[in-house]
């Protein structure tokens, strides 16, 4: 197993055949043939079950889990119903739909959509940002990570340091994939100057 | 009333009232003045031209100075009427115009502001520079520059605009005989009269006062110049720390010539009052009095005493049983001394009151009923007056209107009732010393 970044792994049984292991963030297991794998996800009773296989699990810790599958077949049971997810396959498990969704082929591209504001100077201490990403995905704006929708928006209030600045927004979809969008704000929040160049009734002199 | 209108009809007046230099060429002026009467316009800045007299109305065109300068035009219509003079006076505000150029972040707006009117306003261009058209009122001397930048950062900054100084006193001779009196102009920076200035009068020798403010920034004073001096006065007139000057050539008086109005610390009038009213017991009553008023300059209040003669028309009394009614026609001799205070509202018209007491002598003809016959009785009897009206200078005095109420004793005389009412009466007092 390995753990992606930002994620934590809590280990509930162990033996010879198999591994139980609760989930928050994203993880990418590999399960041999001859092993077993349960991975639980925090806030969900959703479950992926691999009796071999590479897949991924991602849990955001809100009730909102994608679980995909890069060879081999993986079960994932919630609610009560449990789904096959086969090769290059991805099912999502949320609150609102406790049981997980037909599995569908993943996207062959990263979805990343950024939406900056028009002006990118400003002299507010944050700048508002939002954009959208596949559900399931995780989002990280200058390293931390933001909350995700159900629907996969996502906004955020950047915070500002004085001068010129890039912003970056990350994304890890459900399949462990990166894509990155960068932004350069300007902070000024100085007070403009005057000088009077030409004083009124000069003309007199 | 109709006293009110025709001064405010007589007055200096312009149009437009206020002026903005480089916008507003002028402002046609308007001065009534009697048929005969040298009308003599002019200004401290600025020209005036184009006078002109259409009947009572005499008009003139009052041409901006072509300086941008934020300045105030005192305006002086001088009338001349035979001996007498009249000086009417009118301040113009001219609101000075001028761009000033500054330089700050492009994009930014730019506004002056001064007690919360804007001057100017404008934005600067790709290169940082702003041209800023200012509209400066007469009496504004800084201003407040507030810089917002394309990102709302704002700033603001204390603004000298500098305007040069002007102006804001004149004088001009009312007469050219001694005693001499002049009226002294005077404004505040704004261009609106004065009417709290601290104004002296200086000369090179002789005497010289200030005695009272007689109109809106206008302030009479007098140069008493030494017994025999003959040449040129030069008089200085100082308000609000600002000097004007004037030369006044002297001339002896003609023979005959009235002495100025007022002179000296104290006056005397006196006159003939008329009045025709009502008793309050339903009679028509008239009075006649001849009055003498005196006063001391410096107070707005005169004493009078009065000497008069007052009737009523006949009137029934004991009307229980009619064939018993009695006829009485009174009629009074008087006399009585009272105050009059007087509240100049504009130049010549005050309002004024007045309360007067003193003694009656009643003079009483009773018809008896019954065709028993007629008999005559008097005696005394304490009266009051109280009185208000306005007064209006005109000629060698004041033409006073008032309506008095009259209060007298009852049962005087055989009369039952009293001679008590109210008399609307006009008269004119000639100002004798």
């Amino acid at each position: 197993m390995r753990l992606l970044e930002g994620s934590r792994l809590e280990l509930k049984q162990v033996t010879k055949q198999g591994l139980r292991a609760r989930v928050r963030g994203s993880i990418e297991s590999q399960v041999d043939q001859i092993g077993r794998l349960d991975v639980e996800m925090e806030n969900s009773d959703a479950t992926a079950h691999s009796a071999g296989g590479h897949f991924f699990v991602t849990a955001d810790g809100r009730g909102v889990v994608a679980v995909a599958s890069v060879t081999g077949v993986v079960n994932v049971s919630g609610g009560g119903k449990s789904v096959a997810l086969n090769e290059g396959e991805v099912t999502r498990v949320t609150r609102a739909e406790p049981t997980p969704s037909k599995p569908v082929a993943a996207l062959r591209r990263v979805l990343l959509s950024v939406q900056w504001p028009d002006q990118k100077e400003t002299n507010k201490a944050t700048f508002p940002i939002e954009g959208r990403v596949e559900p399931g995905s995780r989002v990280f704006v200058q390293g931390e990570q933001v909350a995700v929708e159900a629907g996969g928006t996502f906004r955020a209030e950047v915070p500002l340091k004085k001068g010129k600045q890039k912003i970056a927004v990350v994304t890890v979809d459900a399949l462990g994939r990166r894509k990155q969008v960068e932004g350069v704000v300007l902070r000024d929040d100085s007070l403009p100057d005057v000088k009077v160049k030409k004083r009124l009734w000069q003309w007199r002199r | 009333m109709a006293a009110v209108a025709l001064l405010i009809a007589a007055s200096l007046s312009a149009q437009p009232p206020q002026l903005i230099l480089g916008k507003d060429s002028g402002a046609d002026l308007e001065v009534e003045a009697p048929s005969g009467a040298k009308v003599a316009f002019s200004t401290s800045v600025g020209t005036i031209t184009g006078a002109q007299r259409q009947g009572s109305v005499v008009r003139a065109r009052f041409n901006a100075p072509p300086l941008r300068v934020p300045s105030v035009a005192l305006v002086l219509a001088q009338i001349d009427d035979g001996n007498d003079r009249e000086l009417r006076w009118l301040s113009i505000p001219l609101t000075g115009s001028d761009t000033m150029v500054i330089e700050t972040r492009p994009g930014s707006k730019v506004e002056a502001v001064a007690g919360g009117r804007v001057l100017g306003q404008g934005s600067a261009l790709d290169d940082g520079t702003v041209r800023l058209p200012m509209l400066v009122p007469p009496g504004v001397r800084t201003a407040v520059l507030k810089i917002t930048d394309k990102l709302g950062n704002t700033t603001e900054k204390p603004l000298d605009l500098a305007p040069p100084p002007f102006s804001r006193v004149r004088l001009a001779a009312r007469s050219e005989m001694a005693p001499i009196e002049v009226e002294i102009f005077v404004v505040k920076p704004d261009g609106t009269p004065d009417d709290e200035a601290k104004v002296a009068l200086a000369a090179d020798d002789g005497e010289t006062s200030v005695r009272k403010r007689i109109g809106p920034g206008v302030y009479l004073a007098e140069h008493e110049p030494p017994p025999g001096r003959a040449g040129t006065a030069h008089l200085e007139a100082k308000a609000n720390g600002q000097l004007a000057t004037l030369e006044v050539p002297l001339h002896a008086a003609p023979a005959g010539a009235r002495r100025a109005r007022g002179s000296g610390p104290w006056s005397v009038s006196a006159g003939l009052l008329g009045g025709l009213g009502g008793s309050f017991v339903g009679a028509t009553a008239g009075s006649v009095l001849a009055e003498v008023a005196m006063r001391i300059e410096s107070y707005p209040v005169e004493a009078l005493l009065d000497l008069g003669w007052t009737s009523q028309s006949e009137v029934s009394q004991y009307t229980g049983v009619p064939a018993l009614t009695e006829k009485a026609k009174a009629h009074a001799w008087l006399t009585q001394i009272g105050a009059r205070g007087s509240y100049e509202v504009m130049r010549r018209l005050a309002v004024h009151g007045s309360a007067a007491f003193g003694l009656q002598n009643q003079i009483v003809r009773i018809t008896l009923p019954l065709n028993l016959g007629r008999f005559e009785d008097s005696g005394l009897s304490a009266r009051l007056a109280i009185a208000a009206g306005v007064n209006y200078a005109v000629g060698p005095g004041r033409a006073l209107a008032q309506v008095q109420l009259d209060w007298t004793s009852k049962r005087v005389a055989q009369l039952e009732s009293s001679t008590s009412g109210l008399q609307g009466m006009v008269g004119y007092l000639v100002a004798i010393r």
